[in-house]
């Protein structure tokens, strides 16, 4: 009997993990993307400024993405499409990872153009990589929870 | 697997679907011709960008450098006044404020996608400058092309 509820107490912690995590990064995300959408321009330039892509591509790139993060977040928050949700924002994650230690090893500093209002933004530095591996572990171990 | 591709194909169908959807409501160029012009016209539709060509054309004008003083020092565009973005303030109070405010001022920085001189430009329109100017090249680009330099003479 003891053996059933503790199997039971550890499939409900299991199941609200799942469940704050998503939530935390579904709105993490949908915030994220709406500030971007809603300054389109800004953040094209924040993206221009990593010097990462090829300039023909800055502004689908920086139209598209908002798009993916929002989708995400709120498909986290609705609780469908889990998996793919979190792969994909996991994926982001990576991405964005990359970029700000590409910056950071050339010597630059400049907005992130992560999760603050643009204006007010934090800039690229050692904190955001930490800010996001942490982010980037909560989201694969959630994936390997739900699978 | 099958079920998370098929998953993943949908939320990047539905988010570039309305990527572009967005894009053609708000009028937004996917694929500019000049990327790095079509982005600081948008963001600063109020300040006229210029081109080295438009620049050497140009009569009577005020150059400035909006780079930080320890770039201006090592080498600036032969006439050019200094006023970093990070000390227009005191600046202004310096010497901008006996200005003709209806002269026309070209200000420049790194080139690129610095945005200094946005900073300074924004900065003197906010005060009463009417003919403010940014030289999108920027200053490596005036360098490359062996147009008139000079370093500092202080």
């Amino acid at each position: 009997m003891d053996i059933l509820n503790g199997k039971k107490e550890g499939f409900l912690v299991k199941k609200i993990f799942i469940r704050a995590v998503c939530v935390l990064m579904g709105i993490l995300f949908l915030y994220s993307g709406i500030l971007k959408i809603l300054n389109p321009f800004e953040f094209s330039l924040i993206v221009a400024k990593y010097g990462i892509l090829p300039e023909k591509f800055i502004n689908i790139f920086s139209t598209l993405l908002p798009f993916l993060e929002i989708f995400s977040g709120f498909f986290l928050l609705g609780g469908f499409f889990l998996r793919g949700s979190l792969i994909l924002i996991s994926f982001l994650l990576l991405i964005f990872t990359i970029a700000i230690s590409y910056t950071l090893i050339k010597g630059y500093s400049f907005e992130c153009g992560c999760f603050e209002i643009i204006g007010k933004e934090t800039k690229t530095s050692i904190f955001l990589i930490i800010r996001n591996l942490i982010l980037l572990f909560l989201s694969l171990i959630t994936f390997k929870l739900k699978t | 697997m099958k079920r998370l591709i098929f998953e993943i194909i949908i939320i990047f169908s539905i988010s570039a679907i309305s990527g572009i959807f967005y894009a053609f409501i708000k009028k937004i160029e996917l694929f500019p011709s000049d990327t790095k012009i079509y982005i600081f016209s948008k963001k600063y539709p109020e300040i006229k960008l210029l081109k080295t060509n438009e620049i050497l054309k140009m009569k009577d004008i005020i150059i400035v450098d909006a780079r930080e003083r320890i770039f201006y020092e090592k080498g600036h565009i032969k006439g050019a006044i200094n006023i970093p973005y990070d000390e227009i303030e005191i600046s202004f109070y310096d010497f901008l404020k006996k200005l003709d405010k209806n002269k026309e001022i070209v200000i420049y920085c790194e080139g690129g996608y610095c945005e200094a001189s946005f900073v300074v430009a924004e900065f003197l329109i906010k005060n009463g400058f009417k003919n403010i100017c940014v030289y999108i090249d920027g200053y490596p680009e005036w360098e490359k092309r062996g147009l008139p330099c000079e370093k500092d003479i202080y």
